[in-house]
């Protein structure tokens, strides 16, 4: 996976800017929830066709 | 001949590697899909939706390339494919919105979150998107331009664009009336700003096809 840095324009757009920041904090707020069950049971589904897979070869 | 274990070792399952990507991604995917959606329920629909949509088209993914780029374009691209089947994403509903913003309120150097959370909700699509790429998701000009599939004069001149009517719409005319729509707004003001930006809404998002495998 490409790790993305941060980016140049960064600075020109958060610095000093609260609305930015505000958007970051929206941001961090929900993805710092807990995953509900529903991603947790799609992501099992995947584990169980990766598994499939691998016992197929 | 290598064995079969070392072999293992050095090529892990493209597979586990792809979801392991996902996994990571995932609560930026909600964040980005709750900012675009104004139901909660419909955002977590939607990253769902990505969620599978990127699997079932994992092969047409190169490795190495921008996951995080192609994951939020792949949810862009359902998004509006949802947007154009289902008017309650469009509709404005200032008392849905009152009841489904799940950001508590906070003070963000003198601005409320909340305010910033609900003004979002009154942008076109297409300037919050961008506002979310960048400002919440701290993406690059050029790496929004991949997520949106436009120039990245474009994304730069939507970001400004959606800047200022977020700002007007947060500092509000004199009465504390945010403008609804063009015909029932207020023009004084930095509702003047704000009666400019919605003019120049475009009434249809480019949409970037779906990869085929994806369906």
């Amino acid at each position: 996976m490409a790790k993305a840095s941060k980016p140049e324009n960064q600075d020109e757009v958060i610095g000093g800017d609260p609305i930015a920041a505000a958007l970051k904090q929206m941001h961090d707020a929900v993805a710092s929830e807990e995953l509900p069950d529903d991603f947790l049971r799609l992501l099992d589904e995947i584990d169980t066709k990766i598994t499939a897979k691998k016992a197929a070869h | 001949m290598a064995p079969a274990s070392a072999s293992t070792a050095t090529n892990p399952d493209p597979d586990k590697l792809f979801r392991d990507q996902l996994v990571a991604l995932l609560p930026s995917l909600r964040a980005f899909a709750r900012g675009l959606c104004r139901h909660r329920d419909m955002a977590d629909d939607l990253a769902q939706d990505t969620m599978m949509r990127a699997w079932a088209a994992r092969a047409s993914y190169t490795e190495g390339s921008n996951f995080r780029a192609w994951m939020f374009m792949i949810m862009r691209n359902q998004f509006y494919t949802t947007l154009r089947k289902n008017s309650r994403m469009t509709t404005l509903d200032p008392e849905v919105a009152e009841r489904v913003l799940v950001v508590a309120p906070a003070q963000q150097d003198g601005i409320n979150v909340d305010d910033v959370a609900k003004a979002l909700q009154r942008l076109p699509a297409q300037q919050r998107e961008v506002l979310l790429l960048i400002g919440a998701n701290e993406m690059s000009y050029e790496e929004a331009a991949e997520v949106i599939g436009c120039a990245m004069g474009t994304v730069k001149s939507r970001l400004a664009r959606g800047r200022l009517a977020l700002a007007a719409l947060i500092d509000g005319p004199a009465d504390g009336v945010l403008p609804a729509s063009p015909q029932q707004r207020r023009v004084d003001g930095h509702g003047q700003n704000a009666a400019r930006v919605f003019d120049d809404v475009l009434r249809e998002p480019p949409h970037r096809t779906m990869p085929a495998s994806a369906g």
